[in-house]
C-alpha cells in the first residue's frame, strides 16, 4: 500500500546523490504513470494488438501509428519524441532514479522510426519491434517501483 | 436462457480495442451503440446507453483514463484536477455502473499496477466481476474476455449448484473450493434450505479429488442412543439388537468425504469420540477394542451457530476447535441475496419445465401455439417485446413479481424452488384445461394467474406461522410403547391433532390449511380424525 505523508513525500530523500526535487512525490508518481500510460500502453497497442498474422504492411502501418501519432493533442497528434519532451518539461529540473533508463529506452524504440518507410531491409522484425516499444513501458515501470519502495525507505 | 456469442460493448475514448473487438475476436460480438458508432466515448454516454439497455450488453470493456473536456467527466470519488479526472475517469464509470448493474463482467483496460495510486488496497480488483487486463497483446484483451465470461458463467451454474452472482456466493464458492483440497474439516453453517448438504456434496467433495464414497449421517434422524453406532458401527452383541457385526458410516467413506448434517444434535459423549476420530484418524466400533484406521474429509453442517452452542455449553469448545472453525462457511439466506432472485427464478422455472410431467404438458401447449414439441420453458417477467418465438413463457406481471421480492423466503432455496414448480404446474394446468374446454392457445406467452402467486406465498407463511406458534405454545407429545410402531404413531397424531384442533378453536378448515395448505378440505381433516378414534363432538365439548 502506497500512503506517503505530505510533509515526507516533499522532502525527497537524495538516492545516489543524483535526486534533485523541484515537483512533489505525488506529482512526480502522478506524472510517470501517465508516461507510462502513453509511451507504456499507447506506443505499443497498435503493434502489440495486431493479429499473429499481420502482414509486414500492417506492422509498418501499425508501428507509424505508435511512434509518430502516440497521443491525441490539442494541435494535432503527438508522437512518443513530443510526449516524452512534454514530459521532461513538467519534470522541471526534477530527476529521480530510472530515468537514465527510460531515457535509453525510447532512444532504443524510436530507432524504428528511420526504418517504417525504409523498405530495403526487407520485412521488419515484428518480436524485436514489439520487444523494443515494451521496453519503454518496463523501464517506466521500474522507475514507479522504485519511487514507491523510496517511500519506504528512510525519509 | 440466452445462447450464442457474449455481446460486448466498448467505452473507451479511443478506437484501437473496438476496432479490435469487431475485427479480431469473431468469439464475441460487438455491441454497437448506434448505426455508425462501435464504441461509447465516455461515461455519461455509456451510463445512459447501460440504463436503457440493461440486457443488451454480456460484458463492458471499459478504458481508464479519457482525455475529455471536464463537462464530460463524472467526478471521481476524491479527485480534485481536471489531469487526474481524466487518468481515472474508468473509476468513476465503473462505480457509476455498479450502481444499477453490480454483476455485469466489466474488464478495465489497464492492469492492476497503474491503478495503484488511486486503488491502493486492492478494493476495486477485489469486487465481484470486476477484471483487470493483463498483458498488452491480442492474447491478454482475449484471456481477460474469456477469463469474465467464463467467471460469469460459472458465478451462476455450476453442476447444477445455482451460485448467482451475489458477491457473498462468489466468495462462498472461492473459499469451498480452496477448502475442498486441503484435509481439514469444514463447518458449513446456514439456515434450512440453503443447500448446505449440496453443496457439500456437489461441490466440496467433488473438487475434493478423493476417490472414496460421499457418505451423509443426518444426526436428526437418528435416535440419540444409535448416534455411535452409526458413526462408528458395532459389533455383534454390542448392544440389544446388535445381531451382527456393521460398519459405521466413518469406514464407509473411508477415502473420502463424509458429511455430518445437523451435527448440533450430536450428545456430548459422542462429541467426545467425534474429537478423537479427528485427532488420531482412527476409532473403535462399539464393542470392539481393534483400532479402525480412517482417511476421512470430515464436513459437518448446522442450521445454528455452532460458537454459539458452545457458548451455552451444549457443544463441546475443543470439538469445535478441532473442526476448524476458522475455516468454518457460511451460506447466506435467500434473504440477503436480492440480486440473484430474478436468476434463480428463472432457473427454477426451466427445472420445472424439466418434470416429466409438467414437460408432457408443456409440449402440448407448445404445439398448440405453434412452437417445435420440445420447447423449452421459460420466466418473463412484465410484459415482454415480442411474441416468443422458441419457447414457452410463464409470464409473471410486475406485481407478482414484486411480491416474490418481497417474500422474506425462510425455507431459502428449497422453499422458493416449491413456489415456482407450484407457479409453473398450476398455470399449465389452467392453460391445458382451459384448451380441452376449448379455448384455443393463441400465444406461447402463458400469463400466471396474479392471485396465484399470493395463494403460494400467503400459505406458506402460513405454515410457517402454525409451526411456530404450535412449538411456542409448547405442544408435547408424550411416547409410549404401544404394541406395533403403527399404534405409536396413530397415538403420537391422535396428540397432535387434538393440540391443533384446541389451538384453531375447532375450525377444521384452519387445521385442513396447516396440515394441507387447502383451507377447503376441512372434510379430509374430519375423516382422519375419525378414522383416529378422535371425536370432533367430543372435543368440541371438552
Amino acid at each position: 500500500m502506497w500512503v506517503v505523508p505530505a510533509v515526507v513525500a516533499l522532502v525527497w530523500t537524495v538516492l545516489d546523490g543524483r535526486v534533485i526535487v523541484e515537483i512533489d512525490h505525488d506529482e512526480l508518481a502522478e506524472l510517470l504513470m501517465e508516461l507510462k500510460h502513453d509511451l507504456g500502453k499507447h506506443m505499443l497497442l497498435p503493434v502489440s494488438i495486431l493479429p499473429a498474422d499481420a502482414t509486414d504492411a500492417e506492422v509498418r502501418s501499425a508501428l507509424a501509428a505508435a511512434l509518430r501519432r502516440t497521443r491525441p493533442g490539442i494541435a494535432g497528434p503527438r508522437s512518443a519524441r513530443r510526449v516524452f519532451q512534454d514530459f521532461r518539461q513538467e519534470l522541471g529540473g526534477t530527476t529521480f532514479p530510472g530515468l537514465p533508463e527510460i531515457e535509453m529506452a525510447l532512444e532504443r524504440a524510436l530507432v524504428w522510426d528511420g526504418m517504417v518507410d525504409d523498405l530495403s531491409g526487407g520485412p521488419l522484425e515484428r518480436a524485436r519491434v514489439t520487444a523494443d516499444l515494451r521496453a519503454v513501458g518496463e523501464a517506466i515501470g521500474r522507475a514507479v517501483r522504485m519511487l514507491r519502495e523510496d517511500c519506504g525507505g528512510p525519509g | 436462457m440466452r445462447r450464442g456469442r457474449s455481446r460486448v460493448l466498448v467505452v473507451d475514448d479511443g478506437e484501437t480495442y473496438a476496432r479490435v473487438v469487431e475485427e479480431q475476436l469473431p468469439e464475441v460480438e460487438l455491441v454497437r451503440p448506434g448505426a455508425r458508432t462501435r464504441r461509447l466515448k465516455d461515461g455519461k454516454a455509456a451510463i445512459a446507453f447501460l440504463e436503457e439497455h440493461p440486457d443488451a450488453v454480456d460484458l463492458v470493456l471499459l478504458d481508464m483514463h479519457f482525455d475529455l473536456p471536464e463537462a464530460r467527466l463524472l467526478p471521481v470519488p476524491g479527485v480534485q484536477s481536471l489531469r487526474r479526472k481524466r487518468r481515472y475517469q474508468g473509476v468513476a464509470i465503473l462505480h457509476a455502473i455498479r450502481r444499477f448493474l453490480p454483476d455485469l463482467p466489466i474488464v478495465l483496460l489497464t492492469s492492476q499496477e497503474d491503478l495503484s495510486l488511486l486503488d491502493a488496497d486492492g478494493s476495486l480488483g477485489a469486487q465481484s466481476m470486476t477484471y483487470f487486463l493483463d498483458g498488452d497483446d491480442l492474447d491478454a484483451l482475449r484471456i481477460s474476455i474469456h477469463r469474465a465470461q467464463s467467471a460469469a458463467a460459472l458465478g451462476r451454474e455450476e453442476d447444477g449448484i445455482f451460485w448467482g452472482r451475489d458477491a457473498q456466493m462468489v466468495a462462498l464458492r472461492r473459499r469451498l473450493a480452496v477448502l475442498a483440497r486441503g484435509r481439514l474439516p469444514v463447518i458449513i453453517e446456514g439456515e434450512t434450505g440453503t443447500g448446505k448438504s449440496f453443496l457439500a456434496e456437489r461441490f466440496v467433495h467433488r473438487k475434493s479429488g478423493r476417490s472414496g464414497a460421499f457418505v451423509v449421517l443426518d444426526l436428526s434422524t437418528v435416535p440419540r442412543d444409535l448416534i455411535s453406532a452409526h458413526l462408528f458401527g458395532a459389533v455383534r452383541g454390542a448392544y440389544t439388537g446388535a445381531v451382527a457385526d456393521r460398519k459405521g458410516v466413518f469406514e464407509a467413506a473411508d477415502g473420502g468425504t463424509l458429511f455430518i448434517d445437523e451435527i448440533q444434535n450430536a450428545p456430548l459423549e459422542v462429541q467426545k469420540q467425534l474429537l478423537l476420530v479427528l485427532q488420531d484418524g482412527k476409532f473403535r466400533r462399539l464393542g470392539s477394542t481393534q483400532d479402525v484406521p480412517v482417511d476421512v474429509k470430515v464436513l459437518v453442517a448446522s442450521n445454528t451457530s455452532l460458537s454459539a452452542a458452545v457458548a451455552d455449553g451444549s457443544f463441546r469448545a475443543d470439538l469445535y476447535m478441532r473442526l476448524s472453525p476458522a475455516t468454518g462457511v457460511h451460506v447466506p439466506p435467500l434473504r440477503d441475496r436480492p440480486g440473484d432472485l430474478r436468476f434463480l427464478a428463472e432457473r427454477f422455472v426451466a427445472q420445472a419445465g424439466e418434470d416429466a410431467d409438467l414437460r408432457a404438458m408443456g409440449h402440448s401447449l407448445a404445439r398448440a401455439a405453434g412452437l417445435p414439441d420440445d420447447a423449452s420453458l421459460a420466466l418473463t417477467i412484465g410484459r415482454g417485446d415480442e411474441p416468443p418465438k422458441d419457447q414457452l413463457e410463464i409470464s409473471l406481471a410486475e406485481p407478482s413479481w414484486r411480491r416474490l421480492c418481497a417474500y422474506e423466503w425462510p425455507g431459502n432455496l428449497r422453499e422458493m424452488s416449491m413456489v415456482l414448480y407450484n407457479i409453473v404446474s398450476f398455470t399449465l394446468v389452467g392453460a391445458v384445461d382451459a384448451m380441452h374446454d376449448g379455448t384455443p392457445v393463441r400465444s406461447a406467452r402463458l400469463q400466471v394467474d396474479p392471485g396465484l402467486v399470493g395463494e403460494l406465498l400467503g400459505d406458506a407463511g402460513a405454515r410457517v406461522d402454525a409451526e411456530a406458534t404450535l412449538e411456542e405454545a409448547g405442544v408435547r407429545v408424550a411416547l409410549a410403547p404401544g404394541r406395533s410402531l403403527n399404534a405409536v404413531a396413530q397415538a403420537v397424531e391422535r396428540q397432535y391433532l387434538t393440540a391443533l384442533f384446541r389451538q384453531h378453536g375447532g375450525d377444521l378448515g384452519a387445521i385442513a390449511n396447516v396440515l394441507l395448505g387447502d383451507s377447503e378440505r376441512g372434510r379430509a381433516v374430519r375423516l382422519r380424525f375419525n378414522q383416529l378414534g378422535l371425536s370432533v363432538r367430543a372435543l368440541r365439548r371438552g
